[in-house]
């Protein structure tokens, strides 16, 4: 029995360009990826950004190069970008509110850092994940939680894949020094 | 086990989507699917409207950046009423601070809408968003949009005459969003655009502002910290209401914020 092999996400993006409602198609084979993904960035707002990828990517559905069989670069560019707009703006309004109602100070944690912050809490890899730059953080969470090669990333992220390549070199290696540290005192490690 | 593995292992406990949030997501999905598809059918006011030129008839002008100035200024005028007007509930029944719950949606419009072919970058690149291919913007703002060449004598403020107008606002989100006796609020439902907590509302104009009364206005207010962006349109007691809100709801869920 000969089977079709399933249509790629370029074919299909470029077909709801004439027919809209095919895009759904996009939304059901990546949904619960960007979920998750955004699940580790921002945490319970996933769900509301998530939705927002799909609206996003449908109504630039035009400017989608279909030499590119796969959307998923493409969505978690769309994602990260979306997951640290709301980060910031989360984190500002919560200094606003604590302006305003005067309550004592936490930390002043702020942006992608806050997230990561209620992970460490549990997991020491994700305090060690805090003390990554953003431009090195970035493509390393691509590469772990969004499951992309290093040219997927590039597209993702419009980097050149050498620069992918070393800051996710440099991101890990500064984890594990991170890690070797926290063993080293002692520290729960959760290996 | 590796650093890569540990980071793997953090999404663990990552949850399910919820079944209902994803259907719904689905289905807003569609939604905004149906507008692009119904451009496409035979007979469709936007297929013979675009075949002349125009999304609708237009016998009087529209004035939605005074529109824009009027929700600005009813929001002002709370404002300036001192502290106890500022603290007042931002929304009706609400939290000062938008809250992440999930009000009853409001009605969707199922009518045709000219896809979003266009794009433009608002003042100081803070925002993209796309509109109809076709369609005219003032050239150096991004920031009013019709299917006619914009008229600009006669405005408040100078600005053109526009079906839909986006704007951002140097007040915080807060105080615009409670429109104060200007108006009163048909419906409200929080939203997130662009990755930003939002408030969509109906308002009607009670008669005490610009407005006559009785006016409706259909108007997202987006959180940018010390800003606010402004999208709205504005009833003009012509037929095409539905369809532009259909249209103001495509272009925000188009819209990219940039910078902090």
């Amino acid at each position: 029995m000969v089977t079709e092999a399933p249509e790629t996400d370029a074919a299909i993006i470029t077909r709801s360009r004439d027919d809209p409602r095919a895009f759904a198609a996009i939304f059901d084979r990546h949904y619960d990826a960007i979920h998750r993904f955004l699940w580790g960035r921002i945490g319970d707002a996933a769900e509301d950004v998530t939705a927002e990828v799909f609206k996003v990517a449908f109504e630039r559905r035009e400017d989608y190069d279909p030499n590119y069989p796969s959307a998923k670069p493409w969505l978690f560019g769309i994602a990260s970008r979306l997951a640290k707009q709301d980060l910031r703006t989360r984190a500002r309004t919560r200094e606003l509110r604590e302006r305003k109602t005067k309550e004592p100070d936490q930390p002043a944690i702020r942006g992608p850092e806050q997230r990561l912050h209620e992970l460490a809490l549990s997991t020491p890899v994700a305090g060690a994940l805090t003390e990554l730059p953003e431009r090195d953080r970035d493509p390393l969470l691509l590469y772990v939680w969004g499951d992309l090669t290093y040219e997927e990333i590039a597209r993702s992220l419009d980097l050149p894949v050498g620069t992918v390549r070393s800051r996710i070199h440099r991101a890990r290696r500064v984890l594990r020094e991170r890690l070797a540290e926290g063993t080293t005192d002692g520290r729960d490690d959760d290996g | 086990m590796d650093e890569l593995e540990r980071l793997r292992r953090m999404l663990d406990d990552a949850p399910s989507p919820g079944p209902g949030r994803k259907a719904e997501a689905r289905r807003e999905l569609l939604e905004l699917a149906e507008g692009d598809s119904a451009e496409d059918t035979p007979g469709s006011v936007t297929r013979l409207d675009r075949a002349r030129g125009t999304l609708r008839r237009r016998p009087t002008k529209v004035l939605a950046a005074a529109a824009a100035v009027v929700l600005v200024a009813g929001a002002a005028v709370g404002l300036l009423g001192g502290d106890d007007a500022t603290d007042r509930l931002a929304r009706p029944g609400t939290s000062p601070t938008p809250a992440r719950t999930r009000p009853a949606p409001m009605p969707e419009a199922q009518d045709p809408t000219p896809a979003l072919a266009a794009s433009c970058t608002g003042p100081e690149g803070r925002y993209e968003i796309r509109y109809p291919e076709g369609w005219h913007t003032n050239a150096d703002g991004c920031e009013l949009f019709d299917a006619e060449p914009l008229d600009l004598e006669g405005a408040i403020g100078g600005r053109g005459l526009a079906a839909i107008s986006v704007g951002i606002e140097p007040a915080p989100f807060d105080a615009l969003v409670d429109p104060g006796d200007s108006a009163r609020l048909s419906s409200s439902e929080e939203r997130t655009v662009a990755g930003r907590p939002a408030v969509r509302q109906l308002r009607v104009s009670t008669g005490t502002g610009a407005a006559p009364e009785g006016t409706r206005t259909y108007v997202y207010f987006l959180d940018l910290g010390d800003q606010t962006l402004v999208g709205s349109t504005r009833d003009t007691g012509e037929p095409d209401f539905e369809e532009r809100r259909r249209l103001l709801d495509r272009m925000m869920a188009s819209l990219e914020i940039h910078g902090s």
